[in-house]
């Protein structure tokens, strides 16, 4: 029986706490948690698992060693999952052998316990659909096709500076999405 | 200094090294913009958590075609659902058929997402007050989610009906969108957007 996402969160919190407090045994213990999620998300963008692997362990390393997480960075879980496809895509854009990835090596196996709440997803789904469509087409080449900003720039035939702002006020309202109503009266 | 766009941009994973780098430092001293990078960190880390990118995305990379099939794509990738929660099944019996027979009621469709020939449909009262979401097959293992503008709620997992698999949702609250999210493979199977 898996546990609830209640549980699942109220251990992830405590987890992240001994993280943000570089107690010694957190690194272990945050691999284990985390290793399986993370090897997805990196392998998504790599197209291989073994370089996915050493990804999040550099990645991961690099962010004890620098003291890179506390917890006003919020959910330790995204913290990772950014910092992992943050090193995958700059491996990704320095190695042009990388460009031609064959999608049937892509792992898909979330683990179970990192599955997003369906209710999240359907909410981000319908806020994607109001974005007007110039931030959600430089969404789309920026999130599923990895493109980098000069990269869409070039394929909208927009300036740098639209792109940027265009991806970042879709982020914004994403984010906004996925805060219930209640929260935000609070 | 705060960071402004570049918050979301990082997030995004669209900074060079040395962009990352400042971001990074800066996070170190200041809780106002890490609180921000946090926000959007959910977002992607939501995104990344959906089914993977399906082969035409990922091989026309470079191709000129990829702006086209990048964007065709996002749609059907945004439809990725994982389980998540459900409530029990609602078994129902004559009240559902006298409801129908007594109200004044509409149906719509549901579009199919990520299964095609996946053939439901929702019955709604006029007022919205219930749903009847009518499958046509047996097996359909998912979970039903309504929607009141950004509100959602799981109703529940439809019930094996002889042909059909069906959710009787009394107390409907008027709806605006129906969505079936599958078990197991995580995706939306379809979904439909219900007019008052």
């Amino acid at each position: 029986m898996l546990a609830g996402r209640g549980a699942i969160e109220a251990e992830d919190d405590r987890l992240a706490d001994a993280f943000a407090a570089y107690e010694p045994a957190a690194f272990d213990r945050v691999y284990t948690r985390y290793a399986g999620l993370l090897e997805v998300v990196a392998a998504r963008v790599l197209g291989t698992t073994a370089d996915a692997r050493d990804c999040v362990h550099d990645a991961l390393a690099r962010v004890w060693e620098r003291r890179l997480y506390r917890r006003e960075r919020g959910p330790l879980r995204a913290f990772l999952v950014v910092c992992v496809r943050n090193d995958a895509l700059t491996h990704v854009r320095a190695d042009a052998r990388h460009r031609t990835i064959e999608a049937h090596a892509l792992p898909d196996a979330v683990p179970q316990d990192d599955r997003p709440d369906p209710i999240d997803v359907a909410r981000l789904r319908r806020a994607i659909e109001l974005l007007p469509s110039g931030q959600r087409d430089a969404l789309s080449l920026a999130y599923y096709a990895s493109l980098s900003q000069t990269e869409i720039a070039e394929r909208l035939r927009v300036p740098l500076g639209t792109v940027k702002s265009r991806l970042a006020a879709a982020v914004r309202a994403l984010a906004d999405a996925l805060v219930s109503p209640s929260e935000k009266n609070t | 200094m705060h960071l402004e766009d570049e918050a979301e941009l990082y997030a995004l994973g669209m900074l060079d090294s040395d962009e990352r780098a400042r971001v990074e430092d800066h996070l170190a001293s200041c809780d106002a913009c890490a609180r921000r990078v946090a926000r959007a960190e959910t977002v992607i880390a939501s995104l990344a958590t959906l089914p993977p990118i399906p082969t035409a995305v990922a091989k026309s990379r470079r191709s000129n075609g990829i702006y086209g099939a990048a964007i065709a794509i996002a749609a059907a990738l945004f439809a990725g659902f994982a389980f998540g929660r459900t409530s029990a099944p609602q078994l129902y019996d004559d009240p559902v058929r006298a409801t129908l027979v007594r109200s004044h009621f509409r149906h719509v469709a549901l579009r199919a997402i990520t299964k095609p020939g996946l053939d439901a449909k929702v019955l709604y009262g006029n007022d919205g007050a219930w749903v009847w979401v009518v499958i046509a097959q047996s097996d359909c293992r998912c979970t039903v989610i309504g929607f009141h503008g950004s509100a959602a709620v799981a109703l529940g997992e439809p019930n094996p009906q002889g042909t059909t698999s069906e959710l009787y949702v009394p107390n409907a609250q008027r709806f605006t969108r129906i969505v079936l999210a599958a078990r197991g493979d995580n995706t939306t199977l379809a979904e439909a957007d219900l007019a008052y």
